[in-house]
């Protein structure tokens, strides 16, 4: 597909600034607050406790992304020269290729961290990957919703998504990951069916929205 | 110098009910300056967006060099439509920096010349470091004429450059544009609204009313085949019987108009009349043909 590249080019580089700078942000404010603590500060603290922030920030970016990329970036990628689908498809590439960065960043971190914890992610790598499409999942319905409706619906949807992870994440990091046996057992004893639906239905509704997405924009007039 | 042209074919566009642009006709050949001018409203930018392929026709062709424009990414690297910036986005405030606005552009557009462009940015003392929704109006003009230049398309669009410009900053413009045109041959649509100043540039002039292109025609042939009379009513109607005419108005007992020359006529035959025949500018010539007043 002629384009394809200068827009995976693109939108790579873009969303990867963007990237690098909530992870500095991020890794900064824990450095900070480490130093603040009375118990002696190691790299293992500071990237135990970044790990979780960037895999959050992660999330936040692709929602961000998801209603920003649309209503700003894409229609400047076009009144640059783009084609939509090169842009679109750039888009997508650019985010899930970042998003996975920062994911992998987030697991090494918390593998120097935690070396104990490193078996239990591998055992739980496909939910991880499950994890991330169910993100960008998300991201595509507020895209769909802020190109079809308007920015503001995307804006809301996005907050609910930001307050519902919080909720989830605070259950999740209570319930699981302070006792990794307990999360091994409930993931040995899931039905293999069930597993693999968890596992492949957020890459499906991934491709859904991208698709629906296209089907927004390909003949929109777009407000440059 | 190859024969590329830029083809709209009874190009229609409209908004749900409301259409805009009227089974448009227009041929776009290479090596020419073009001033594209029409009233706010006119269809201008809607235009050359459709032409660039930046939004969709809702019926018509548009081709260049015989290749779809729309959706075609061979044929949209031919053509550059540098927009008016905005200070406003989508999601608020315009923050994109002016160095990543060019850097974009550098990605998009494959014959972009990154050296030409900082020579610009040099020549008008553009910081690059501002994000757009800081820029003034000028140097936000500045910006859509750095991409246009320096996107070294072949068939490159602008839309109101110079507005918010200074008369300096106008009348360097118009220099690097000439010197540009003049190196490479390249296509220029320039649309504006400060006629008169930039009618030297255009070696043919579009004028767009309500959708409609009244005219395609060089400058120079125009100028030459307009003329304005006045004089008692009675006469001037004789006169202007058999010809078109594009404007009237009265004054008192007088009665003025502005018509075309006949194919072949260089001046008016006005023996036998008390009228009075005047010259035109493009400027005068267009608020005729648009101005609905009289």
């Amino acid at each position: 597909m002629k384009g394809l590249g200068r827009n995976i080019n693109y939108w790579f580089n873009y969303s990867l600034k963007a990237f690098l700078m909530v992870t500095a942000m991020m890794v900064g404010i824990v450095t900070v607050t480490a130093l603040m603590d009375a118990d002696p500060i190691s790299i293992s603290t500071i990237l135990g406790r970044s790990a979780g922030y960037i895999a959050f920030s992660t999330f936040i970016l692709i929602m961000v992304n998801a209603f920003n990329n649309i209503a700003v970036v894409y229609p400047m990628t076009v009144s640059l020269g783009s084609t939509r689908m090169p842009s679109l498809l750039g888009m997508t590439i650019g985010q899930h290729l970042v998003s996975l960065i920062g994911f992998a960043v987030a697991i090494i971190f918390f593998i120097i961290a935690k070396p104990d914890m490193s078996s239990l992610l591998i055992t739980f790598w496909p939910l991880v990957l499950a994890l991330l499409f169910a993100c960008h999942a998300f991201g595509g319905l507020v895209a769909v919703l802020s190109a079809k409706f308007g920015k503001i619906l995307g804006m809301i949807l996005y907050l609910v998504s930001i307050i519902g992870i919080a909720i989830l994440g605070v259950f999740f990091l209570s319930r699981f990951i302070l006792d990794g046996s307990a999360s091994t057992d409930i993931a040995l004893n899931i039905n293999p069916g069930l597993m693999v639906v968890i596992l492949f239905a957020p890459l499906v509704l991934d491709a859904l929205f991208f698709l629906l997405l296209y089907a927004i924009v390909r003949n929109k007039n777009l407000e440059i | 110098m190859n024969e590329s042209k830029l083809v709209c074919k009874d190009l229609v566009k409209a908004y749900g009910n409301k259409e805009v642009l009227h089974s448009i006709n227009l041929e776009l050949e290479r090596g020419k300056i073009y001033g594209f001018i029409g009233r706010n409203g006119a269809g201008k930018t809607t235009l050359l967006s459709v032409a660039s392929g930046q939004n969709p026709a809702t019926s018509g062709t548009i081709t260049v060099d015989g290749m779809p424009v729309w959706e075609n990414q061979e044929a949209r690297d031919l053509i550059c439509f540098s927009r008016e910036l905005s200070p406003m986005n989508g999601n608020g405030a315009n923050t994109t920096k002016v160095k990543d606005y060019l850097k974009a552009a550098a990605t998009y557009m494959p014959a972009f010349d990154k050296a030409y462009a900082e020579e610009l940015v040099q020549s008008f003392g553009l910081d690059t470091k501002k994000r757009i929704s800081k820029l003034s109006k000028g140097m936000m003009s500045m910006v859509t004429i750095i991409v246009a230049l320096a996107s070294k398309a072949e068939f490159t669009f602008l839309d109101e450059p110079v507005a918010g410009l200074d008369i300096v900053a106008r009348e360097k413009f118009y220099k690097i544009l000439l010197d540009e045109f003049a190196a490479t041959g390249r296509t220029f649509v320039i649309s504006t609204h400060i006629i008169e100043e930039a009618a030297d540039v255009f070696e043919e002039v579009i004028i767009i009313d309500q959708g409609n292109i009244l005219l395609t025609k060089n400058t120079n042939d125009l100028i030459e085949s307009v003329v304005h009379i006045s004089g008692k009513e009675e006469e001037v109607d004789s006169v202007i019987a058999d010809r078109k005419v594009y404007n009237t108005e009265k004054i008192g007992r007088s009665k003025g108009a502005t018509i075309a020359l006949k194919d072949g006529e260089e001046e008016l035959d006005t023996k036998g009349y008390d009228i009075s025949v005047q010259p035109m500018n493009l400027q005068q010539i267009f608020v005729a043909m648009c101005g609905r007043e009289a």
